[in-house]
């Protein structure tokens, strides 16, 4: 299962994003391997539907699990009719909130 | 000829330049494109003749033929259309966030199924009308709605041009801002000597420097001392074409929806004066 956390930098010691629609990156975190893949979030600077943009994205690489800060209202309605199912977290750096949730991705 | 009545910051007196700027020219013409809170009716009582209901095109699903591919949510530009796939178990999902829709016609254009249709939505009326100074025209968003650009692109053609047009322009220097500067022969920016003033006057100097459209700059609550506009405006070769004066009686007369221009002759003197000199500009 694909889990994506929005995170400042694209490595796992990165520090979260607390935004969705405008943070600098999004770490895919797969729960059967373990593995981390990195993509720059492209609607960071978009000039608008910067929330909608984000949400299609993840929703299109098949993410089940959003860990993030904030979701404005046209980003959660993406979300949630993409049946992503959102834990909020606001700060910690990627792996530490990873590793602290696992339990709960299933 | 169409002047613009702008400024960067809010509150500067752009209305108070424009209702009596057009009240002293006669058979002159005023837009009010501060669609977001047109208040020149206020000021100028016209009588509204006809009330215009301003309707965009949004996509919307057929009842069938759409296969969720998702290429319209990957052209559009704005983030306005999300498509989740299907899976086994159902149908895909298409939302459409008709806020964030420019009204492009591009999803409905490209989408391989012809599976989008269009649908009108209505974002606010404009009003065509007359005053005893001219004729009168305004756009009003409906609460909640944001095209301004769009409703202020109808409008200017709604609107009943005089051989002199007051535009009284939304502040700032966003796109409602540029859509109504738009085509105009002359930009009047209205400011104060204050630094969110100058701040905001230089914001908006370099917007109609990009338009290519002349300009010159109205001093408002001017209280003797404005050097910190004055010497802006020195550096960059701009005129001063007025300096109205902070003044109780005229604050006063504002705020009871009261014209200066006809409230005596030293009031009415700075806007014949500013007529004067924009009309030759």
């Amino acid at each position: 299962m694909k889990v994506c956390i929005t995170a400042q930098d694209n490595n796992e010691n990165a520090q979260v994003d607390p935004r969705f629609g405008r943070c600098a990156f999004f770490a895919f975190y797969d729960t059967d391997s373990g593995d981390y893949q990195f993509f720059q979030n492209e609607a960071a600077f978009a000039d608008g539907g910067a929330g909608t943009k984000a949400g299609n994205f993840i929703a299109g690489k098949g993410v089940r699990v959003l860990m993030t800060g904030h979701l404005g209202p046209n980003a959660e309605t993406v979300v949630n009719a993409a049946g992503i199912r959102l834990i909020t977290v606001n700060s910690g750096a990627v792996k530490d909130v990873v590793d602290r949730e696992k339990a709960g991705f299933k | 000829m169409k002047i613009a009545i702008a400024s960067g910051k809010g509150g500067t007196g752009k209305t108070t330049v424009a209702v009596n700027l057009a009240a002293v020219i006669q058979g002159s013409c005023l837009i009010d494109c501060d669609v977001e809170e047109p208040n020149a009716a206020l000021y100028l009582n016209p009588k509204i003749e006809e009330i215009n209901k301003v309707e965009l095109p949004v996509p919307r699903l057929k009842e069938d033929g759409c296969s969720y591919c998702g290429l319209c949510a990957r052209l559009c530009a704005f983030g306005a259309i999300s498509v989740l796939p299907g899976s086994a178990a159902g149908k895909g999902t298409l939302l459409v966030f008709d806020h964030l829709c420019k009204s492009c016609g591009v999803c409905m254009g490209l989408c391989p199924e012809r599976a989008l249709k269009e649908e009108l939505r209505a974002i606010g009326t404009v009003e065509t009308g007359n005053s005893c100074y001219g004729t009168f025209a305004r756009g009003q968003l409906d609460i909640g709605e944001v095209a301004a650009p769009a409703l202020i692109r109808v409008l200017k053609q709604k609107a009943i041009y005089a051989p002199v047009t007051i535009i009284d322009a939304p502040p700032g220097t966003s796109c409602a801002m540029i859509n109504t500067i738009n085509g105009v022969d002359l930009c009047v920016l209205v400011t104060e000597p204050t630094p969110f003033g100058l701040n905001d006057l230089k914001l908006a100097v370099e917007a109609v420097r990009k338009a290519s459209i002349p300009f010159c700059v109205v001093i408002n609550r001017s209280m003797g001392d404005d050097e910190i506009i004055e010497q802006y405006c020195r550096a960059e070769g701009a005129e001063i074409a007025a300096k109205i004066p902070f003044n109780m009686e005229m604050a006063r007369r504002s705020s009871e929806g009261g014209l200066l221009c006809a409230t005596g002759t030293v009031f009415r003197d700075y806007f014949t004066h500013l007529a004067e000199k924009v009309q030759k500009t």
